[in-house]
């Protein structure tokens, strides 16, 4: 334990108890290292990685932009495709015999409903793929706040810690 | 080399001049130097980091990375010793728990359940200190403010003096002395009324 430099006067008796069971903590948490610690703190430094700590792993679904900008598309595209289908059936029952008329209209119009809530879905998945998206967002903009502190890390080496 | 032999180990016991001299050999790519500056070093942090209640791979990866900034720094020749690579080291150490910390804290990602464990006491000085008493130890200091925490981890897990916490918090070493007795008494209060509530209004008052 570094006692070298304890108050000027000596800890107060009434608060050495509580400085003795610190240090005792301290050395306890410095001994908790795993086997094999300072040999892989040394392969790091050869390695020479400078890199933010790694997260532990959480388990979520990630997805880059380029395939959330496809899958936008094709629900548009989708979306368009059942619009049209829809008006499409319309305009080609109107020339249909009046007996048929009815039943041809409602199965026209069951089935766009159903392509209507396919779509839907789709595009309800697309909107929980993005939580994930501004999840992945607010990532970066904590490595860009975190950033700072990589400046003044370099600060104070290039100062020679003046700038603490 | 045995963990009992490191913790033993202290910067404060170098012969003068050896810290600069090691640190000038790191910055050529010794690897000797390398090895003595993770044996003095490296715990340290990792205890720094660990005392957050980090799970003992967030801590270690902690310090893996904090070398690896100091390694970078020291042999591209962008750090210039004036006598203040502790306090630099340790700030270093320092923003990176933060930046963990505040990770964790957005994210909500489960702590590894062997970082609330109780930790076997090491033998110091021929005790052994009990694991009640250090788990107690524990809770109490996440009832001390963040700014008096901080001063009890770099005095008693990073093993810094008053001095160089002085030079890193940058306070007068009055007032840090004055904090550091205030956050003793605080802890002692709540340890001695069972760590509730009551102590920590006790403690408050004082």
């Amino acid at each position: 334990m570094n006692e070298h430099d304890t108050y000027e006067n000596g800890t107060p008796d009434e608060l050495r108890g509580i400085e003795s069971a610190l240090n005792r903590l301290g050395d306890a948490e410095r001994a908790s290292a795993p086997h094999d610690f300072e040999a892989r703190v040394l392969e790091r430094v050869r390695a020479g990685a400078d890199e933010a700590p790694r997260s532990i792993p959480i388990h979520r679904h990630r997805t880059t932009a380029r395939p959330r900008v496809v899958a936008r598309l094709s629900a548009i595209a989708a979306l368009l495709a059942v619009v049209g289908g829809a008006w499409f059936a319309l305009q080609r029952t109107t020339s249909t015999p009046p007996a048929a008329d009815n039943g041809i209209r409602l199965v026209s119009l069951e089935e766009s409903v159903g392509d209507l809530l396919a779509a839907e879905s789709w595009l309800d998945d697309m909107t929980s793929v993005d939580t994930t998206a501004a999840q992945d967002e607010a990532d970066q903009i904590d490595t860009m706040i975190g950033s700072p502190w990589e400046l003044i890390d370099t600060l104070d080496a290039a100062m020679g810690g003046e700038a603490i | 080399m045995g963990p009992a032999l490191r913790m033993a180990e202290s910067p404060s016991e170098l012969p003068e001049g050896e810290l600069s001299a090691l640190i000038r050999a790191a910055g050529d790519g010794d690897e000797r130097a390398w090895t003595r500056l993770v044996d003095l070093y490296a715990r340290r942090v990792f205890a720094l980091a660990k005392s957050r209640r980090l799970s003992a791979e967030m801590a270690e990866e902690i310090t893996q990375s904090v070398f690896a900034t100091i390694a970078t720094k020291l042999t591209a020749g962008d750090y210039t010793e004036q006598g203040r690579f502790e306090a630099w080291l340790f700030r270093v150490a320092m923003n990176r728990v933060r930046d963990e910390m505040r990770r964790q804290k957005r994210q909500a990602s489960p702590m590894d359940a062997s970082s609330f464990a109780l930790d076997a006491a090491p033998e110091t000085g021929g005790q052994r200190a009990s694991v009640e008493e250090l788990d107690s130890l524990r809770g109490a200091m996440e009832k001390l403010s963040d700014a008096d925490r901080e001063i009890v981890e770099l005095r008693h897990h990073a093993q810094l003096s008053f001095k160089q916490i002085a030079d890193l918090l940058g306070e007068p070493m009055g007032t840090l002395l004055a904090r550091h007795h205030r956050a003793l008494k605080k802890l002692r209060d709540i340890i001695g009324t069972g760590s509730g509530e009551q102590g920590e209004r006790k403690a408050d008052a004082s």
